[in-house]
């Protein structure tokens, strides 16, 4: 069985754990204690992964970090309908590609100010919040346009792929990191459609949709 | 920010979809705006009267808003809370309401005033039948900024409605002062559009207006 090293309150963590219950897939979780106790940086940790970031992915012999990389393996291996990861779609799977690295720049932007406000890190508060900013505008901009000429996916076409799981989690976290979402309402209508996807499930300051 | 009594749009029609809150604001009063199950819509003040929860986070169930906190719900039109998950047996007091504002639906926008005086003062008057919106924007700025950034493309007919400077553009630009850091700008259109026609150009005025206002977001560093 697929073994994730894991933390409930990680967006990281939690995309990943949100794509294996989407997609049907059994897994064990192998919590750390990521804060206060910094395990995911303990010798036996790194050894795992030297970068000492969760989540990591172990199936028998095979061990993958990076939440993104787990992201296209599951959904390349378990999603037969090749819609979440489109590899026979070279277009598509070029746009998921292109939001996976914004989904990296989200978390670098809004994933860092709630490790400042609410992890105690240190760093430019005002800076990560700033790039936010700049991120969401774009964001809520391509969303509003993809509500009138699509679906309100975030690559065109009638059903959600790796590119909205990968951003939904630092988006919806932001205000923890002090980050309104009160001028990105396009935004605000996406994460109503995320959660909606069957299989939705929460995790701790990330509630379910309406019925 | 002003003291004047009149009605402010706070989102655009469409953006009510089915089951969703919006979140908007007007003269520092945070707004919950929804539509129920018979298409009615509300503004009410974002704030749930038990623990003071954003209802903006909590849930359109069509007949009431349900808070995300602790599960009460409030009726559509009266704003009074029918339900307390802890206390099921219990008919919930009369005074649990929700503050709710005055709303109405007009040129494609939802509107709303803060009561300053006893009167409803009157709808804005634009030539328009029943106005196209186009995207709107929400800029972080005070409002003077904003003004700055608007007169490069329009001028004003009253201090909340402008008018684009181009004869062959037909748009009117309404102001929605949300508190000290936000104004939100909705464009609308007058005249018929087809959809195709209207995408291309909500596209065309949607970088017109990025463009005429990035001085904003380059001077609070939002763009380098």
């Amino acid at each position: 069985m697929i073994k994730l090293y894991d933390y409930e309150i990680s967006g990281n963590c939690y995309k990943v754990r949100l794509l294996m219950k989407i997609l049907g897939v059994p897994f064990e979780s192998i919590p750390l204690d990521f804060y206060p106790g910094r395990e995911h940086k303990s010798d036996w940790f790194l050894a795992i992964n030297p970068l000492g970031q969760l989540p990591v992915l172990v199936e028998d012999n095979f061990c993958l970090r990076d939440s993104h990389a787990i992201l296209i393996y599951l959904a390349s291996k378990f999603d037969e309908s090749k819609t979440w990861y489109p590899t026979r779609d070279p277009v598509q799977m070029g746009r998921v590609n292109m939001w996976l690295s914004f989904a990296d720049a989200i978390t670098s932007a809004a994933g860092a100010a709630r490790l400042h406000d609410s992890f105690f890190y240190d760093m430019d508060a005002e800076q990560v919040r700033r790039q936010a900013h700049r991120l969401f505008q774009i964001l809520d901009e391509t969303l509003w346009f993809s509500e009138q000429e699509n679906d309100g996916w975030l690559c065109p076409g009638v059903l959600p792929t790796i590119a909205d799981i990968a951003c939904f989690p630092y988006v919806m976290l932001s205000e923890e990191g002090g980050i309104s979402r009160l001028p990105y309402p396009a935004i605000r209508r996406w994460t109503d459609r995320v959660k909606k996807i069957p299989g939705f499930m929460i995790m701790p300051g990330i509630f379910n949709g309406p019925e | 920010m002003t003291t004047e009594h009149r009605w402010y749009p706070v989102c655009r029609t469409q953006e009510l979809v089915a089951g969703h809150v919006a979140q908007s604001q007007i003269l520092g009063h945070e707004l919950a705006v929804w539509r129920d199950h018979i298409g009615q819509v509300h503004v009410w003040e974002n704030r749930c009267p038990h623990r003071g929860v954003r209802l903006s986070i909590g849930l359109n169930l069509g007949e009431s808003l349900q808070c995300r906190y602790h599960g009460w719900k409030f009726a559509t039109g009266t704003g009074q809370c029918i339900h307390i998950p802890a206390h099921p047996d219990q008919t919930p007091a009369e005074n649990l309401q929700v503050t709710r504002f005055r709303g109405a639906e007009k040129y494609g926008l939802i509107w709303t005033f803060v009561p300053l005086k006893d009167s409803i003062p009157q709808m804005p008057e634009l030539p328009l039948a029943d106005g196209i919106t186009l995207r709107s924007h929400i800029l972080q700025a005070g409002l003077s900024e904003v003004l700055d950034a608007l007169g490069k493309i329009a001028q004003p007919i009253d201090a909340w409605i402008w008018r684009d400077h181009d004869q062959h553009i037909p748009i009117h630009y309404l102001l929605q002062p949300m508190d000290q850091r936000f104004v939100a700008i909705h464009s609308l259109w007058g005249g018929y559009l087809t959809h195709k026609d209207w995408i291309e150009i909500s596209r065309r005025e949607n970088a017109r207006l990025t463009l005429a206002f990035r001085s904003i977001d380059v001077r609070s560093g939002i763009t380098p």
